[in-house]
């Protein structure tokens, strides 16, 4: 039970700095992006093939990893920032698929559909994180960490700016704000922040492969920022709480295992449809998506 | 000797240009099918309406069904299957899209929840019917094998007419009917459309069925083709969004040339490379020719504005 709980708890933490991340983009600067799953596999995989094929320890995979999310994301931020936002949602959803169909089909690098196993345990300046207890610890720290950049962004003159952005971009032009500069900003430090997430996933579950990183996942991720707030600091800390708990309800239902995987993204997916249509600003937070009802 | 490997070698070529040949035209009309319903709901709301995907996996699955489980004739399968796809379509309409509507939801966040409704219809019809890939009963073995009766194979005819029929009633529709004239005016302007005494949500629930409907032909087609898994809509819908964005606007003509340069995309992926690689070989061109409409005189322009 101990195990479970702690196995929870760093899964909690791992979704709370994507989810934190996905909020500087959705809930301060308004933008749907879908790619949040592709840039913490581009986390992932960086240090997981670091560590396997080079040997390299966790502080450099870890920088690695969050270098190659922040390069892949510009790479999606460059011609998907300039289109209006139902086409950025389409490009980046794009990109989510591209960079599946790379992981799953590219088996000399990535492993193909058997992914990469056998990412070592982390060791950190002589400390060898090998029990739950750690990871938990660990995850802890840098979910303290990704909350604390996140937070001072917020109050700071660029968070007013995104701000600014999402209510009214072409006020935020006429004010001679730079939007597309901003935007591609803020986009590239979500990513990393996701990339930092995926390491961390990697080295925990020490095996990394395509299924951990389908668009399904971006949508959950979404999910967990709609339901917890967008637009707020703790929201996606408590959307987390929420809706990584919610599945392990499910085993203590005694629902067979074969559609326990299907129930779980109904109720997902059903959670984001009832937020959206009766309650947009989620449980924590101060921004609702619609026309009329911001102040 | 000679003459019969210059014989052979021509054959294997012949054959593998019909083959080549029939998959693009099939490709085609699936997506160009899908690309048409995205595109008439697009029209008014602004978003790729992403749950159509649910429509074309559905109409499928209640049609293997019709046919194998519950032996029902061909004609009252397809009725059950276009009846089934159509009412998914004005129930989406009615409980979600017509209240985000009302409540001025942006679009991106509306088509957020379309693909969100697309996955939970994907999970129910896997939790029904299970995950495994399924066939058609014979009712609907028409495919041939590759010569050049192929391209008169009652599933290509089947698939070219139905093509060419969805095109031409929706041309005919949105040009000569009240509805049609509806729709085309809240197209120009949603917020014009009211003052004019237009019905909106009678006219947006009409074309939800009629997406629906068409989007469940498609995947009826598709299935026919192929198999049917509970993925099928979701790959097919991603397709039908590259064609519905190259077309640009709902015009039968454009629609028809984009989904069968999507088509030939797809053949040509498949056959140099994997066929796995073809969603994201359309998606490379899609982000490639929206790049190129995001700047220079196409932005300037504001062809894409919303």
């Amino acid at each position: 039970m101990t195990e479970l709980l702690i196995h929870i708890g760093i899964m909690v933490f791992v979704y709370a700095i994507l989810a934190a991340s996905l909020d500087l983009l959705f809930g301060y600067t308004g933008i749907v992006s879908l790619t949040h799953a592709a840039f913490c596999a581009v986390g992932a995989y960086t240090a997981a093939l670091l560590a396997t094929k080079f040997g390299a320890p966790f502080l450099i995979g870890l920088v690695g990893g969050m270098a190659g999310g922040s390069l892949v994301s510009l790479l999606v931020s460059l011609p998907s920032l300039r289109l209006p936002s139902s086409y950025c949602l389409v490009t980046t959803f794009a990109f989510q698929v591209i960079v599946f169909s790379i992981l799953n089909n590219w088996v000399a690098v990535t492993g193909g559909p058997m992914g990469l196993p056998g990412i070592p345990q982390p060791v950190i300046l002589g400390w060898r994180v090998d029990q739950p207890w750690e990871f938990l610890i660990l995850a802890g720290t840098c979910a303290a960490l990704a909350l604390w950049v996140c937070t001072h962004i917020v109050r700071s003159p660029v968070g007013r700016a995104l701000k600014a952005i999402r209510e009214d971009e072409g006020t935020a032009v006429a004010m001679g704000k730079n939007v597309f500069e901003f935007k591609v900003m803020v986009f590239v430090l979500g990513a990393a922040l996701a990339g930092l997430a995926g390491v961390i996933y990697a080295h925990y579950v020490s095996f990394v492969d395509p299924t951990s990183f389908t668009v399904m996942e971006s949508i959950f991720i979404l999910s967990i920022v709609i339901i917890g707030g967008a637009g707020s600091l703790w929201g996606p800390v408590v959307g987390a709480v929420v809706l990584v708990s919610l599945p392990e309800l499910l085993r203590f239902v005694g629902m067979p295992s074969s559609v326990a995987a299907n129930v779980r993204q109904i109720l997902y997916g059903g959670a984001l449809v009832a937020c959206m249509l009766w309650r947009p600003q989620g449980l924590m937070g101060e921004f609702s998506f619609r026309k009329n009802e911001n102040p | 000797m000679e003459v019969y490997v210059a014989h052979s070698h021509r054959d294997d070529t012949e054959e593998m240009m019909l083959l080549l040949v029939n998959y693009t035209l099939h490709s085609a009309a699936v997506l160009c099918m899908v690309a048409l319903s995205l595109r008439l709901c697009y029209g008014f709301d602004r978003f790729y309406n992403f749950s159509l995907a649910g429509c074309f996996t559905l109409s499928s699955f209640v049609l293997q069904s019709a046919l194998g489980t519950w032996g029902t004739s061909l004609f009252v399968g397809l009725s059950l299957s276009v009846a089934a796809a159509g009412g998914l379509g004005l129930g989406l309409e009615i409980l979600v899209f017509g209240s985000l509507r009302n409540r001025g939801a942006r679009p991106d966040v509306s088509m957020l929840v379309s693909i969100a409704l697309s996955a939970i219809v994907v999970n129910i019809v896997a939790i029904l019917w299970g995950d495994e890939t399924r066939y058609f009963s014979s009712a609907l073995s028409w495919k041939s094998t590759a010569n050049w009766f192929a391209l008169s194979s009652p599933l290509t005819l089947s698939m070219l007419g139905c093509w060419a029929g969805s095109l031409l009633l929706v041309g005919v529709w949105s040009e000569f009917s009240r509805s049609g004239t509806a729709l085309r005016a809240m197209t120009s302007s949603l917020d014009l459309a009211l003052p004019l005494g237009i019905n909106i949500s009678a006219t947006a629930r009409t074309v939800s069925v009629a997406a629906g409907i068409i989007a469940g032909i498609a995947g009826i087609l598709a299935g026919a083709d192929t198999s049917i898994s509970p993925n099928m809509g979701f790959d097919a819908a991603m397709g039908g969004i590259v064609v519905a964005i190259l077309a640009r606007r709902l015009s039968v003509l454009r629609l028809a040339i984009a989904a069968t340069f999507v088509g030939a995309l797809y053949t040509a992926v498949g056959y140099f490379f994997r066929a796995e690689w073809a969603n994201a070989g359309a998606f490379v061109l899609l982000l490639v020719v929206l790049g190129l409409r995001s700047c220079g005189k196409s932005a300037r322009a504001g062809v894409l504005a919303e």
